[in-house]
């Protein structure tokens, strides 16, 4: 069964917000990665992408970083258009990629956040930074080299250098892959922290379910290159049908995920 | 002045990355090292009776040999190495372009090596009783050395720069810098003098900055006038910089077309 696509016609778009229209990549040998894909991601908010494997999510952050060159649409923000203009990009937005280790393993924690801060033409400062590293409990590891790090901590390390950047936008892919539980609960905590006090707008992608309906205000599900849905958690229970939100298991979204998913054939 | 404060960051992060990796790595450049002695020694001992001043062109050629094996090996490497350690989206999506990143890397190269060159070069001098020779220089003849190694070195980052656009599609890239780099070692004049080589190696020297760096440096040392010597290694260093550029771009914009740009 098909469930229809949700439109948030409701929503007012604002200069501030990150807007995709449109955008479309077909991969040489014909595959498409975006198929005409519109996404809000409002200002102020945590955006999460969901989608399966092959989905097109990693695509669509790369077309926003400006590693992968759409062949149309646009990606607007504050008046830029991201796909003609990607420099704009690099000044003003931070991204922690899917699967990359994202730091230098024969650098230490305050090596790495020099590097890439001067890289960003940023001078971290060191007390300041540690007060950082202790609300990710990496406090006493701010001069041990990266390879001695767990993966969890690698991750909230390449985390924290996202964050010395700067910038008011944070794009993230799989944040959260392969991380324990604690350390899950803890970047939740980190990006709640980022969108609550310092305002930041922030769009990740994430298979994993339990933490993007904590850590999410709106919600895309995408498939094939496609967006099948986007909304709010409280509208889901329009997705599902006749189920009502409150007779939900403990998550709704997984079973909103895996109703639109199912209904594309997979 | 935008440029020069992106190249100012760009260095002093390579600055940061480069002391990590020679204390990581310590072992491996100390071996390298003793690779490039052995060669310097190879080449003072193979001309026994050359005089103070022929000594001396040919251990400002062997230096700036040195120079330009690391950069070329750094910047043909950069996008291979970064990609493998996963760190190259990051470097993509910095403020601080990934052109100024590149030649960051190569100066900063220089600037590390001459923690090794220096005392290497003292200790040559002396064994090769070069130290007269260097007394001697007029001013004038410093600059003159001076211009030439610079414009050489800019010719090699130039070179570099070809790798580096090349290494964008492929990864094999290492290979050809490695014949570029021993090429240049052997045919440059330095190691075998020019009288010596046969005319087509002779005529591919005239495409090697280091080529005409040597050149110039025995002009400069005996005092003969520099002629059309300083324009044509200018010529040299801008062609490659100009080819550099517009493959390094092209192969780049090739990369984010078919979303090629971070897999290797």
């Amino acid at each position: 069964m098909k469930h229809p696509v949700v439109a948030r016609s409701e929503d007012i778009v604002t200069s501030s917000d990150l807007v995709i229209s449109r955008l479309a990549k077909t991969y040489p040998g014909g595959v498409k990665a975006l198929a005409q894909v519109d996404l809000t991601c409002p200002a102020g908010a945590i955006t999460a992408l969901l989608g399966p494997n092959g989905a097109g999510k990693s695509t669509l952050v790369n077309c926003i970083a400006g590693l992968v060159l759409a062949d149309g649409g646009t990606i607007r923000c504050r008046g830029a258009d991201l796909v003609s203009s990607p420099s704009w990009a690099r000044q003003h937005i931070a991204f922690v990629f899917e699967e990359a280790e994202n730091v230098y393993d024969y650098l230490s924690v305050w090596e790495n956040l020099v590097y890439f801060s001067s890289l960003n033409q940023i001078r971290p400062r060191r007390r300041a930074v540690a007060e950082q590293l202790a609300a990710l409990d990496l406090e006493d590891k701010i001069d041990v080299e990266a390879y001695k790090l767990s993966r969890g901590m690698k991750q909230k390390l390449a985390l924290l250098i996202s964050i010395l950047k700067g910038t008011d936008y944070l794009v993230m892919d799989e944040p959260t892959m392969g991380l324990d539980v604690p350390s899950r609960a803890q970047i939740v905590s980190f990006l709640q922290g980022l969108r609550d006090r310092d305002g930041k707008t922030i769009l990740l992608t994430s298979h994993d379910m339990g933490v993007v309906q904590r850590v999410g205000d709106t919600f895309c599900f995408m498939d094939d290159g496609r967006v099948l849905w986007s909304g709010k958690l409280g509208e889901l229970a329009s997705l599902l049908g006749t189920v009502s939100l409150d007779q939900q298991a403990a998550l709704p979204l997984e079973e909103a995920f895996l109703r639109v998913t199912r209904g594309t054939g997979r | 002045m935008r440029d020069i404060v992106q190249a100012v960051w760009a260095l002093q992060a390579v600055l940061v990355k480069k002391r990590g990796e020679y204390r990581h790595y310590l072992a491996d450049y100390v071996v390298g090292i003793a690779i490039k002695v052995i060669f310097l020694a190879a080449m003072v001992v193979a001309y026994p009776a050359l005089s103070p001043r022929e000594n001396l062109a040919r251990i400002l050629g062997f230096l700036l040999w040195y120079f330009a094996a690391h950069v070329l090996a750094k910047m043909s490497n950069m996008m291979i190495e970064e990609a493998t350690l996963g760190t190259l989206s990051q470097l993509l999506t910095a403020r601080v372009p990934v052109f100024f990143q590149l030649a960051g890397q190569a100066v900063g190269e220089v600037i590390m090596s001459l923690v090794w060159i220096i005392p290497f070069a003292a200790i040559a001098t002396l064994l090769t009783g070069s130290a007269s020779a260097l007394g001697e220089l007029s001013g004038g003849q410093w600059v003159k050395l001076g211009l030439t190694l610079i414009l050489g070195l800019g010719g090699v980052m130039g070179m570099g720069l070809v790798l580096f656009g090349i290494s964008v599609r492929f990864k094999q890239v290492g290979s050809l810098s490695e014949v570029l780099i021993f090429f240049m070692l052997f045919f440059s004049g330095f190691f075998i003098p020019v009288a010596a080589l046969p005319p087509a190696l002779l005529a591919m020297g005239h495409g090697s900055p280091l080529g005409w760096a040597f050149s110039l440096v025995e002009r400069v040392l005996a005092g003969e006038p520099a002629g059309m010597g300083f324009a044509a290694q200018a010529a040299v260093a801008f062609g490659w910089t100009v080819s550099g550029a517009w493959i390094a771009r092209a192969m780049l914009r090739r990369a984010k077309r078919q979303g090629a740009l971070t897999t290797y």
